[in-house]
């Protein structure tokens, strides 16, 4: 067995180099110096000699000198194992000191064996010569001695220096952490203090749990709640509160594992045997030795569920309302966009709910009403005021609904608009029953107002015939009138008198429509005669007014018989042709009928002042005169024509004009034959 | 001399009734059937009264009446006019328009001629006691 002198002044080192040396089948001898080795060699002398250089007592060079000078220690291997080497010169300086080897720290214990194996065998074989002490004198050799170990030690020193500002540096940083654990302690002793504080003081019940359903601590809300103290509690555990088995508890605890917490709803039992049913919040969590704890926030449910029952019915209440209101309902967000509509108002809109949401609406009310409405509620929006507007919506089948709307604006909390809740009323009916009204008065305004002007036409023309009456009758009896003259006076009483009968029977006659009494009677009678008849009868007025007068036939004598209203059809002439002469300066009047299919068509043409087209309908109706002074002052009633159109229309047939201011007038008039 | 009663009057039997009053009662009469000539007859023959038919063809007796009161020489004339028009309000117009007087129709013969000479100034009446 190979006998190994290792020699370390630290034992770490002197360890573990036994140990690797015994592994590979070596005897180890321990020394702490190069004074200690040496003893050790002389008494037992080894095979191979491992030395550290720094070393106290005696170094490792100088170890190697004496042991280089002894006759028999000289011929043991001698091989430096250190850490200290900074300098080239150092392995030069060992070998010239006649070390075999320098190994420097660290190395593979592999390699390390190795190179120790190889200086052995290059030993035992003697294919190194032994190596000689150096030649140099001594004076030499103790000089480079000196340096070499100055300059280890400087190093070392430098070394040491640096080890103690770490070492400084350390004991610092240690005092801070000391400190900061100080005050860690201190806050989290504040921080324990505080949740206890939260735990008693809660507003909500807390049990402290362990994962078995043990209580440890319960706080004042949880007794309250429960009717039991603390005490009681924890003797009771999570099984004494709970009603009923926890089915849901297993899953629940992995979950809890999982993510920490988890809600779930309980029914819990109270000291007097009532239940309740209660929000569990657990969280898990672990206490200072590490066992797994759970925190159970208890929330009754009870008030909150009869709150939520009370709003679910209140809820339902004013769903029922909304939903079978008579009145549209609408809501809309802050920006006047509706979001709500109920079923009245697209009933009233005939618009479907989607249709109607955001501005769908407005696409669907009357085109004339839609930038009036846009504007009002944009200008609502801006002011926050509440709105009120009437419009239309239009159907797609094209009918019209009136609406009113009224809308007041929602705020929340910070007094922001939140949008509008709204109503929207069908008010056609309504709308409708206003116009008609406002027609009617309409016409009761016209109607009086004609029956005003029909009375000064009244006034007039009676008074004009009266005038003369009362004049030539007072006349008449005049002294120093000659016979011719009476004859004179006399017939143009006559002549007056029969214009004041005439009024009067128009009068009746207006009045007679008017009460919807006026009868026809039908006879044979011969239409030729009737144009002869009215012929005879304006014939002398129409010369008086120098203007020709003329009738046109449409069949033969015996072809023209008709059935119909004869006094009627004379009447209807009558007026037509005298107003044709009334109306008319120069040229003359025409008239006449013509036959055509089933019906006689009758004309009255003249060449007189010609009639505004404007007013072709208006002057048939009753108590019209053509009102403008020129055609006043021509005097008549107004009742002509109205009387015509009324005697036509009994009889089946039609009446109309064609006319033009200044191109005289065509009335045509139909009687069926 | 008499006095020259000039008469606008269409209906030719109110004219000849009216002039066979005037006459009768010793006025010279001037007649005119339409305003145009009226106004003429107004400015060339220089009437002392003025008897104004309302209701006449083109120009009506109001408008005559404001024509006649724009001529300075004929602003003293008194204007009566004789109408048919006879409702509230047309007294009224006819005064606003220039008329001095107003007679409605029908017209008594029997006090015509007082009511007319009502109308007239001072001067006139004197004027009409000396013809």
């Amino acid at each position: 067995m190979k006998k190994a002198l290792i020699v370390d002044d630290i034992k770490e080192n002197l360890y573990l180099l036994e140990s690797l040396l015994k592994a590979y089948g070596y005897k180890t001898i321990a020394a702490n110096n190069g004074a200690e080795a040496l003893g050790l060699a002389f008494k037992e002398i080894p095979d191979i000699i491992i030395a550290d250089i720094l070393m106290p007592v005696m170094d490792g060079y100088a170890l190697c000198r004496e042991w280089k000078k002894d006759k028999v220690l000289k011929d043991i291997p001698f091989v430096f194992y250190t850490a200290t080497y900074t300098h080239p010169k150092d392995e030069e300086f060992a070998l010239n000191l006649g070390a075999d080897k320098f190994i420097i720290k660290p190395q593979e214990p592999e390699v390390f064996m190795a190179m120790i194996e190889k200086v052995l065998f290059e030993f035992r074989n003697g294919k190194i010569l032994v190596t000689q002490p150096c030649e140099s004198s001594e004076v030499e050799m103790l000089k480079e001695y000196n340096e070499t170990l100055i300059r280890k030690m400087e190093d070392r020193m430098l070394k040491s220096e640096e080890a103690e500002k770490k070492i400084r540096i350390y004991a610092t940083q240690l005092e801070a952490e000391i400190e900061q654990r100080k005050q860690a302690t201190q806050a989290l002793k504040e921080s324990e203090d505080k949740y206890r504080s939260i735990f008693e003081n809660s507003g909500v019940a807390i049990l402290l749990t362990s994962i078995d359903g043990r209580i440890f601590s319960a706080n004042d809300f949880a007794c309250k709640l429960f009717g039991w103290n603390e005490d009681e509690i924890c003797k009771l555990g999570r099984d004494g509160l709970v009603f009923g088995p926890d089915p849901s508890l297993s899953a629940l605890t992995n979950k809890r594992r999982q993510i920490g917490d988890a809600h779930r709803e309980l029914t819990f039992i109270k000291k007097d045997g009532s239940k309740f049913l209660a929000e569990v919040s657990s969280i898990i969590f672990h206490d200072r030795e590490g066992n797994e704890r759970i925190s159970m926030v208890i929330r009754d449910l009870t008030e909150q569920r009869i709150a939520e029952e009370a709003l679910k019915e209140s809820e339902l209440r004013f769903r029922t309302l909304a939903e079978s209101s008579p009145v549209g309902i609408f809501t809309t967000d802050g920006h006047g966009l509706i979001n709500y509509v109920n079923p009245r108002w697209c009933e009233i809109s005939k618009l479907s709910f989607n249709e109607a949401l955001g501005n769908g609406w407005l696409k669907a009310t009357h085109y004339e009403d839609q930038d009036h409405l846009a504007l009002s509620w944009r200008q609502t929006l801006l002011s926050g005021d509440s709105i009120s507007a009437e419009y239309r919506f239009v159907h797609p089948d094209g009918s019209v609904a009136w609406v009113i709307e009224h809308a007041i604006p929602q705020r929340d909390e910070s007094g922001q608009i939140s949008g509008y809740i709204g109503t929207i009323t069908d008010i056609t009916d309504r709308k409708k029953m206003e116009m008609d009204l406002i027609l009617a008065k309409e016409k009761a305004e016209e109607s009086d107002n004609l029956k005003t002007v029909f009375l000064q036409n009244i006034s007039h023309e009676i008074r004009t015939p009266l005038n003369s009456i009362v004049g030539f009758s007072r006349l008449i009896s005049e002294t120093g009138i000659t016979y011719h003259e009476k004859e004179r006076y006399a017939e143009l009483i006559n002549q007056s008198s029969d214009q004041l009968t005439s009024i009067i029977s128009d009068i009746i006659q207006i009045s007679t429509i008017e009460a919807g009494q006026s009868k026809i009677q039908k006879k044979k009678f011969n239409v030729n005669s009737i144009c002869e008849h009215v012929y005879s009868r304006f014939d002398a007025v129409a010369r008086m007014k120098n203007l020709s007068l003329s009738y046109t036939l449409g069949l033969a004598e015996d072809e023209s018989w008709i059935i119909s209203d004869e006094d009627k059809l004379l009447q209807t002439m009558n007026n037509l042709v005298g107003n044709a002469i009334k109306f008319t300066k120069l040229g003359g009047v025409s008239f006449g009928y013509q036959k055509d299919m089933d019906k006689f068509v009758f004309f009255v043409i003249d060449t007189g002042i010609g009639i505004d087209p404007e007013i072709h309908d208006v002057i048939f109706k009753r108590f019209r005169q053509v009102e403008n002074s020129t055609t006043r002052s021509f005097g008549g009633l107004g009742l002509g024509l109205a009387i015509c159109k009324s005697n036509i229309e009994l009889l089946g047939g039609k009446i109309w004009v064609e006319s033009r201011i200044g191109k005289g007038a065509r009335f045509f008039f139909t009687i069926p034959s | 001399m008499k006095l020259k009663v000039l008469i606008i009057e269409d209906n030719e039997q109110n004219m000849y009734m009216l002039s066979f009053l005037l006459e009768k009662n010793n006025y010279e009469v001037l007649q005119a059937f339409n305003g145009l000539e009226g106004i003429k007859a107004a400015i060339e023959k220089s009437p002392d009264v003025i008897l104004l038919d309302i209701q006449l063809p083109e120009m009506d007796g109001y408008q005559i009446a404001l024509e006649l009161r724009k001529r300075n020489d004929l602003n003293n004339i008194p204007i009566v006019a004789v109408t048919s028009h006879a409702m509230v309000g047309d007294r009224e117009k006819a005064i606003a328009s220039g008329a001095t007087g107003y007679i409605e129709k029908p017209i008594d013969p029997d006090n015509f001629i007082k009511r007319m000479e009502s109308y007239f100034s001072e001067e006139l009446l004197q004027k009409r006691n000396k013809s």
